[in-house]
């Protein structure tokens, strides 16, 4: 059975957006809507929902405290009210940040927060288990800027209490997480041949425990020992940014639990010239108009550390290599970009003893562009093809994507169209699939009656589609169907 | 008295046995498949499970009727046989039509949610089943059964699994309302367990459907290895934001199945604001992400029309860590910005003359802004009556750490 009321706001005739009420007086700030609470944490993360809260700021220190009712998952339109009414489905709590020093210095910031609720992984735009599940979380953390701001420093302890099993008879299980960074910038005015070097390396530690778990931070991945490097370099024209990461999971040694090792590096070079200009400050650009690279390599290995008492014939050896490339080129009237990944899956894992079949190479490749012709049409053509070999199954997965969009203004402010064609064939190599879809889109608008201040406007739009599926193995699957729709369009923008 | 006709009593206990002798079966239930056997400790999990099943048919004279094989749902429980914890359970109904002998197969696609998993932990199993028996109608008292066997693993052990997936626009909100022309994307954020190649698909339905059935076109295929057991960020392609009407989008996943129908998330673009200035400014330098330097020069193309022009800096947040298991340069939250999200003043600036599309701020300039912070920047064009004729997307600046950009030892 799958979770499927979660897209209910697809059905609704009249419904309203997200919306957002700010009251503010003074060191006071209140708001009633959709926004966010912060500053993140270990506990709270990505944490925009529909609720209330209330701020006080201490004037000229820079300290704060903020209350806050929230609803526990996402949702949107005119439903659910404030969305505070389900005690099942709330989150409340207050976060607090001080800054201790004179004059409310940013080289020390103090926080913590604590908050309780429940909330389900379904809601507008969010799909997970269905079931409610809560808890409690706590965390404190300290900022720090040191060397002229040039060493900064934090660490974060967080602990929580969290019902994995909703209305079960097991009670909250508890469990803790910290985290620690550094990050330095050598050199603040240093030039190379003319252009400044900003350089920014540091180093983090991580580790939340194997039932570590806020409601305010649902998509975190618990279970989790970190330790990463960073380093991001920009020179002039030029950018490269790097990191080598170690995980560990079963962070606890639970000996029904094997603990994997990941490895990880990888980096990211970007070149983005800049252009010369002329007499009147436009830019001069050759062939290739003005160009940005990019070039992207990943690697990663997964080793078992330790395997589960009661699974030792399960060994995990994987090994997984990225490498991507970029370039876009845009001109006056013109742009074009192509861009290419390859991939690559080694497995030697073993299941019960038995090599697992899990090998792959991927690659995958896509070319756009964009013209503007005699200033009112616009032609966007693109054209996609990636192809996935599975080697152990013995096979090939094909696919092809391309299309071509054009917008035109035939009479500018009154009458313009649109027109969009897509293609996508999907196949694979020993024959046990192959579909092909269509899709044509047309649109017109034609401005009959423009707005004024003193009337409304009327527009008039023809828009249709048409749509083919074909099954190239079974006829029975092929499906086409087409819509056709006249719309009258009265808007008027009121101003004061 | 007149004699018993001795063809009742037969024809009675013929009645009697003709159950019996039209008796039949669900001979065995088999698991022919199932798509994943690890189950991550704490995250739900999707399961693909293939049953195969088989049975006689009445041992009847002529054409036997057809009847329906089913099964009404299934049991998470610690052993097949003589089950003494239950975990849970599951509601689907399995059925078929079947007619005399007959061997047919059901597949479904199973969510096991993470309170079983953490329940069958609890109580010191390595391994739980889904346990589901079925019959059919020629002998609905008599069943046959089988169950599907789960290990409990790590995440990173575990088979390759999306465990929650969350929709949203590039400003974090699920519904957005847009100006023709205003740039848009979505991101979807995946929580995963496992090793695996992520299939999905980008989708868009525009105004010319939705208005009825709507129909979606790819926009951009996505494969995607993910290794280890985390979270991942993916960034659709630029929305189209040229029509006026209501757009639905969606991340499809076509690989691992997952036990969620398709999210969709809407927005919907209304007509052109005589009052907005179209986000058609295009900067040269400094870089999106660049830091601030006494002589960084900000340059961007001429506007035609344009009579000044308006440098802004708004005051950023502390720049956001990755999410889990990103690398810095995949998290695509921190691209240049959409400026009618700036709400706030902005802290510093300079205004230009129509001749000048570049400057380099002044001492004044630069002593408003915070040694070591983010900042965002735009550029405005202003017409001969005033008013705003174009703007830019907004690009991300820091300050060094010194105070006030004096010159240091450093390096």
């Amino acid at each position: 059975m799958k979770h499927s009321g979660y897209n209910s706001q697809a059905a609704r005739r009249l419904d309203g957006g997200e919306f957002l009420f700010d009251w503010e007086q003074d060191s006071l700030t209140a708001r009633a809507g959709h926004h966010p609470v912060s500053p993140e944490s270990l506990i709270l993360s990505g944490f925009n929902r529909r609720g209330l809260s209330a701020t006080y700021t201490w004037p000229g220190s820079g300290s704060s405290i903020t209350g806050f009712a929230m609803r526990g998952n996402q949702v949107s339109g005119f439903e659910e009210g404030l969305g505070l009414g389900d005690s099942d489905n709330r989150i409340h709590g207050a976060v607090a940040s001080v800054r201790p020093l004179p004059g409310g210095s940013e080289a020390l910031e103090l926080s913590a927060a604590y908050l309780s609720g429940e909330a389900p992984e379904l809601g507008a735009g969010v799909a997970g288990d269905d079931v409610s599940t809560g808890g409690d979380a706590w965390s404190v953390s300290a900022d720090g800027l040191l060397l002229d701001n040039r060493l900064r420093l934090r660490g974060e302890y967080a602990r929580s209490a969290y019902d994995f099993d909703g209305a079960g008879g097991e009670g909250a299980e508890r469990d803790h997480g910290y985290s620690l960074l550094a990050s330095y910038r050598p050199w603040l005015d240093k030039q190379i041949d003319g252009s400044y070097i900003d350089w920014n390396l540091g180093a983090e530690y991580k580790r939340l425990g194997t039932f570590f778990r806020s409601p305010a931070n649902p998509g975190a991945v618990a279970d989790r020992q970190v330790e990463r490097l960073f380093s991001d370099l920009v020179w002039g024209e030029w950018g490269l940014q790097a990191a080598l990461a170690q995980e560990r999971d079963n962070v606890e040694g639970i000996a029904a639990l094997p603990r994997i090792r990941t490895r990880h590096g990888g980096f990211n070079l970007n070149y983005t010239p800049a252009p010369a200009y002329d007499a009147q400050g436009v830019p001069e650009t050759g062939w290739l108009g003005q160009p940005s690279y990019s070039l992207t390599a990943n690697l990663q290995t997964q080793r078992t550390d330790a395997v589960a008492d009661p699974d030792p014939g399960d060994w995990l050896d994987t090994e997984t290599r990225v490498l991507g490339f970029n370039a876009n080129f845009s001109y006056s009237d013109w742009s074009w970009g192509i861009d290419h990944t390859w991939s690559r899956i080694h497995d030697d894992s073993l299941a019960s003893g038995v090599p697992t079949s899990n090998e792959t190479r991927s690659v995958s490749t896509g070319l756009n562009a964009s013209f503007t012709l005699l200033q009112d049409y616009t032609v966007s053509p693109r054209i996609a093809w990636d192809e996935t070999r599975y080697y152990d199954l013995g096979y090939t997965d094909k696919g092809l994507l391309w299309g071509l969009g054009v917008d035109a203004a035939f009479i500018p402010g009154e009458l313009s169209g649109r027109f969009n064609y897509d293609e996508s064939r999907a196949r694979l190599s020993d024959g046990s699939s192959d579909n092909k879809s269509r899709h044509l889109g047309l649109s017109l608008s034609w401005v009959a009656l423009p707005e004024r201040q003193s009337r409304p406007g009327v527009t008039w739009v023809l828009s249709g589609d048409y749509n083919d599926y074909t099954d190239d193995l079974s006829s029975a699957n092929d499906t086409d169907s087409y819509q056709l729709f006249l719309k009258l369009l009265i808007g008027w923008s009121a101003s004061y | 008295m007149k004699p018993i006709d001795a063809k009742y009593p037969i024809l009675l206990l013929l009645l009697l046995l003709l159950p019996g002798l039209a008796r039949a079966v669900v001979n065995s239930v088999s698991v022919t498949s199932v798509s994943t056997s690890r189950v991550a400790l704490g995250q739900p999990a999707t399961a693909i499970i293939r049953w195969g099943v088989s049975g006689s048919g009445p041992a009847a004279t002529g054409a036997p009727p057809p009847t329906i094989v089913r099964s009404t749902g299934g049991t998470f429980q610690d052993t097949e046989d003589a089950p003494g914890i239950i975990l849970g359970s599951t509601p689907g109904t399995l059925s078929s039509t079947v007619t005399g002998s007959y061997s047919v197969s059901f597949t479904e696609s199973v969510v096991i949610p993470a309170s079983v998993i953490y329940k069958a932990y609890k109580n010191g199993l390595a391994s739980f089943v889904l346990y589901r028996r079925f019959n059919d109608g020629y002998a609905p008292g008599t069943y046959a059964h089988a169950a599907a066997t789960f290990r409990i693993t790590g995440g990173a052990n575990a088979g390759f699994n999306i465990n929650r997936q969350a929709l949203y626009f590039d400003d974090g909100s699920r519904l957005r309302l847009l100006s023709p022309g205003q740039p848009l994307s979505a991101l979807s954020e995946l929580r995963y367990s496992g090793s695996g190649l992520l299939r999905g698909v980008w989708e868009l339905a525009t105004p010319e459907t939705t208005d009825g059935e709507p129909v979606y076109r790819r926009l951009q295929t996505v494969r995607r290895v993910l290794g280890g057991g985390g979270r991942v960020l993916l960034p659709s392609p630029a929305l189209d934001t040229a029509l006026a009407g209501r757009y639905l989008v969606r991340f499809r996943i076509e690989e691992p199945v997952t036990g969620f129908d398709d999210l969709l998330i809407e927005y919907h673009v209304g007509r052109a604001e005589p009052q907005q200035a179209p986000l058609d400014l295009e900067l040269d330098t400094p870089r999106h992400g660049a830091f601030l330097h006494p002589d960084t020069h900000f340059r961007w193309r001429p506007v035609a029309g344009a009579s000044g022009y308006r440098l802004e800096l708004f005051e950023g947040e502390r720049d956001a860590a990755p999410l889990d298991g990103l690398m810095a340069w995949q998290d695509t939250r921190q691209a240049e910005l959409d400026p009618r999200r700036l709400r706030a003043a902005p802290v510093s600036g300079a205004a230009l003359p129509s001749g000048q599309t570049g400057v380099t701020l002044s001492d004044l300039s630069r002593g408003h802004l915070q040694p070591g912070r983010g900042y965002w920047w735009r550029v405005l064009a202003i017409g001969a009556d005033g008013r705003l004729i174009s703007q830019s997307m907004a690009r991300r600046l820091h300050t060094p750490a010194n105070r006030h950009g004096e010159r240091s030892e450093g390096g």
